[in-house]
């Protein structure tokens, strides 16, 4: 009975491992030279050294250094829309990396808009934003389903043992496993759900009117400035609906004015 | 068949026709050209033909040509003879080149031939204005003088420097040329030397243009590099190859300038103490945004080194000090031209910079030291001194601009502007790798996610059925009775062991899972009873009865008048569980 218990354990925990290998190969990509672009930048060629980060971007090799290294050189021209749009980029992939929370806080710090309320009070936000700072949607999704393997292991064993401290101790563990697992489960979902409602955009214009429709007859409604983080709602044709944080206050935009993370 | 066979003459009489009708009413002489419009930088070849049936064919008379310059010409003659007829062609071309724009008119062009003059149609060439001067030449420059090695060649090429004697960082201008008198099938293939020892960085130039040489037109291509030497010494460099690929009527050919050999001269010694490195002739001037400004509030220094040399490698120049102000590193950008077969260009360096107290500051002046090759001296250009007046802070503050400051977080954001010169984290190292799909968007993720509540349905499952199987071992037992019965006779069967022992053991067995109790011991009677208060049919409990007997007599002797024989009574065994197992 034991020795079945086991074996059913392996097979479950092997599942989860082939499926973290798998995507582990799926990351390998290959490498396209960045020192030419690296060179161009420390020489102070910084609009080349964009272009040239653009080019690897575009064959493929994008990672947070690129992105990062983009928005260095867009900094250093003073384009804070597309430094803090590629900061963040970066940062969805590395969120850990201090140069790039460093790098973003500069940008953001020379932005002209600002907006009250963007920190979140409740538990929950809170929660979420802590996760998002720690961890990638990849490394999310994957802890979430970690857990929900880990909890269905854990209800096993425990329905399979006879009693006694060890019983007790699995059961603790199931239910801290799935209280870790409704929390990381949550916090996915709520990811997911802004990704496909509220994705991340940024305005990469100087100045641009905010009107009530899309079109330039419509009333502007006010001005918002180059780097303001915004949510992308809808493109029509050459126009963006966009939605300030809290998602209450929405307007159009030329298209070419915002540019979205994804 | 009548029908198909008059259409193909007609058609063959056509041919017929076509093929000789142009010599019905050919004149022995014609006049073309290779192009009917064309501008004063391009020539025209203008071919007669000449037909004869004897003889040599004389040559043309030209007429004289208004408007037109006879570069070049050239002519061949082709001797024929067919079925014992001789007749003999002969093919004079001539370049000219148009002097005047507008319709110009070559007249019509005789021949006599055997006592008989015949003449051409005049032919009307266009003209319109070239870029270049009408004398043609290189599209840049005066017209250069064919080298006195081309001589009647078909193809000729060279390469020299414009001075070989240059200092260090002194451009050069290397210039390959090829000569060519033929039609070329396909493109030559022009393989420069390495240039080393040099610096070189602009795109080639190239022109093309016609010159003439031992009475013959070549068409010149020539190719420009600008270098500028960074040793000094003797720098040979190699030759340049050109493969000329072969056509259907030409051969190929490699052809190889000479080796070029440049003395590069070293600079001066005498170099003053703030001399960088710069070679060519520069200006270079300084401007502020602003001239007021407050404390704390950034200003950018704009300075522009710009003239004639190495633009991109140009030094920086050397900042002087700035008390007053806190300054950072600058950044700079480059603006390059090819003018004249030189380059020119600026580089501007800007440098943001701080009061950090108020008054009247001064940006001083910056000094730039170049060594200019055609005055073979160093020389010194400054920029004016700079006054900005610079004001108390928004704030009031007067005093040092502190750095650790937070940034203020607010409208306008002139202050993080200079932090963030400074503050800004150094760019990383790129290494492979791209971003990876969101695995939310791969299918199998997803179908993961059932495996944990299959994993647990399914534990549930079994858990469940192992208490049903303790709880009712007997019931479970009796259910497969059948089943385990069938299979111990096949065994049996297979393993060819005592058909009596294997039977009665088999039958038994049976009998007491199905019933739940142990049958060995009871009599004849006594089983039969059982069996038939379990509903058994009295026949079918009879069979069993008999099965038993049969195997307790057949293990000690031989059965003879028994239907149940030792071969089929196994067989005979499962039917009779299969009867019973219907009844019990």
């Amino acid at each position: 009975m034991k020795q079945k218990t086991a074996l059913f354990t392996i097979i479950l925990m092997a599942l989860v491992f082939g499926v973290g290998v798998a995507w582990a190969q799926s990351a390998q990509a290959e490498f396209e030279t960045g020192d030419v672009a690296n060179q161009l930048y420390e020489n102070g060629r910084y609009a080349a050294a964009t272009q040239a980060y653009e080019q690897l971007i575009a064959r493929g090799m994008a990672n947070s250094a690129v992105y990062y290294n983009l928005g260095n050189a867009y900094m250093q021209q003073g384009e804070i829309g597309q430094a803090i749009l590629n900061y963040k980029r970066a940062q969805a992939l590395a969120p850990r990396d201090p140069d790039i929370a460093a790098n973003l806080a500069l940008a953001r710090a020379q932005t002209v808009d600002r907006f009250d309320g963007g920190a979140p009070d409740d538990l929950v936000g809170i929660f979420n934003t802590a996760v998002q700072a720690n961890l990638t949607f990849n490394q999310l999704a994957l802890l979430a389903l970690g857990l929900w393997f880990a909890l269905g292991i854990g209800i096993i064993v425990y329905r399979q043992m006879r009693g006694g401290r060890g019983k007790t101790a699995v059961a603790l563990a199931t239910a801290l496993t799935g209280v870790l697992f409704v929390i990381s489960a949550f916090s996915l979902g709520s990811r997911i759900y802004d990704a496909n409602n509220f994705p991340p955009a940024v305005i990469v214009a100087e100045e641009v009117n905010v009107t009530s429709g899309p079109g330039e007859q419509y009333t502007v409604q006010f001005a918002l400035h180059d780097g303001a983080e915004v949510g992308l709602l809808e493109t029509r044709g050459q126009w963006a609906k966009l939605a300030l944080p809290g998602g209450e206050t929405t307007g159009w935009v030329p298209a070419s004015a915002v540019e979205s993370l994804n | 068949m009548k029908r198909k066979l008059i259409p193909a003459g007609i058609i063959a009489l056509l041919i017929l026709v076509m093929m000789v009708w142009p010599a019905l009413g050919q004149s022995p002489i014609t006049a073309e050209v290779d192009r009917t419009s064309l501008s004063t930088d391009e020539t025209v070849a203008l071919t007669v033909r000449i037909n004869g049936t004897t003889g040599n064919p004389t040559a043309p008379e030209l007429p004289p040509l208004d408007g037109f310059q006879v570069v070049g010409s050239s002519s061949g003659t082709q001797i024929r003879v067919v079925n014992g007829a001789f007749s003999s062609s002969a093919t004079y071309t001539y370049h000219l080149r148009p002097i005047e724009t507008g319709d110009l008119v070559i007249p019509s062009i005789s021949v006599t031939l055997n006592g008989q003059t015949y003449s051409t149609d005049p032919i009307t060439i266009q003209v319109t204005q070239g870029n270049a001067p009408v004398q043609s030449g290189p599209v840049q420059g005066e017209p250069q003088a064919a080298p006195a090695e081309l001589n009647g060649q078909d193809m000729y090429v060279e390469a020299f420097v414009d001075n070989e004697t240059p200092y260090q960082g002194e451009q050069i201008t290397y210039t390959f040329r090829f000569y060519n008198a033929v039609s070329l099938g396909n493109p030559a293939n022009y393989e420069p030397p390495s240039f080393t020892g040099f610096w070189s960085d602009t795109e080639p130039e190239q022109v093309q243009y016609n010159t003439e040489a031992g009475g013959r037109i070549y068409n010149v291509n020539e190719v420009r590099t600008i270098l500028f030497p960074t040793v000094a010494g003797e720098i040979i460099i190699e030759p340049t190859r050109l493969e000329v690929p072969g056509g259907f009527f030409t051969r190929g050919a490699n052809l190889m300038t000479r080796p070029v050999t440049v003395d590069v001269q070293p600079l001066p010694p005498n170099a003053p103490a703030d001399f960088t490195g710069a070679v060519g002739q520069y200006q270079i001037d300084a401007t502020v945004d602003l001239t007021e400004t407050r404390v704390n509030e950034p200003v950018t220094w704009q300075v522009r080194v710009g003239g004639y040399g190495n633009i991109d490698t140009l030094p920086e120049p050397i900042w002087p000090e700035t008390p007053g102000w806190r300054d950072f590193d600058s950044t700079s950008t480059i603006n390059t031209q090819v003018q004249d077969g030189r380059i020119s260009g600026s580089q501007v360096y800007e440098k943001l910079l701080i009061p950090t107290e108020a008054g009247q500051l001064t940006l001083p002046a910056v000094n730039y030291t170049y060594f200019d090759p055609e005055q073979a001296q160093y020389l010194t250009v400054s920029t004016n001194p700079i006054m900005i007046n610079v004001a108390p802070g928004a704030n009031g503050e007067t005093a040092m601009f502190n750095p650790d400051d937070t940034p203020t977080v607010g409208a306008g954001g002139e202050e993080t502007v200079m932090e963030t010169a400074v503050a800004l984290k150094a760019i990383k190292p790129l290494a492979e790798g791209k971003i990876s799909q969101p695995v939310t968007q791969i299918p199998i993720y997803w179908l993961l996610w059932l495996v944990p509540v299959f994993g647990v349905a399914l534990h549930y499952g079994w858990q469940k059925r192992q208490v049903y199987r303790q709880q009712n071992s007997a019931l479970i037992r009796s259910q497969q009775a059948q089943k385990k019965a069938n299979k111990a006779i096949k065994q049996a069967q297979k393993q060819g062991s005592d058909p009596y022992a294997s039977a009665s053991q088999i039958l038994l067995t049976y009998l007491t899972e199905k019933l739940n109790q142990p049958v060995q011991g009871l009599t004849q009677k006594e089983l039969t009873v059982l069996l038939t208060d379990e509903g058994v049919a009295t026949a079918v409990a009879q069979k069993a009865i008999d099965i038993l007997t049969t195997c307790e007599m057949g293990r000690y002797a031989p059965v003879q008048d028994s239907h149940l024989q030792s071969d089929n009574l196994l067989d005979y065994t499962k039917q009779v569980i299969g009867e019973l197992e219907k009844e019990l």
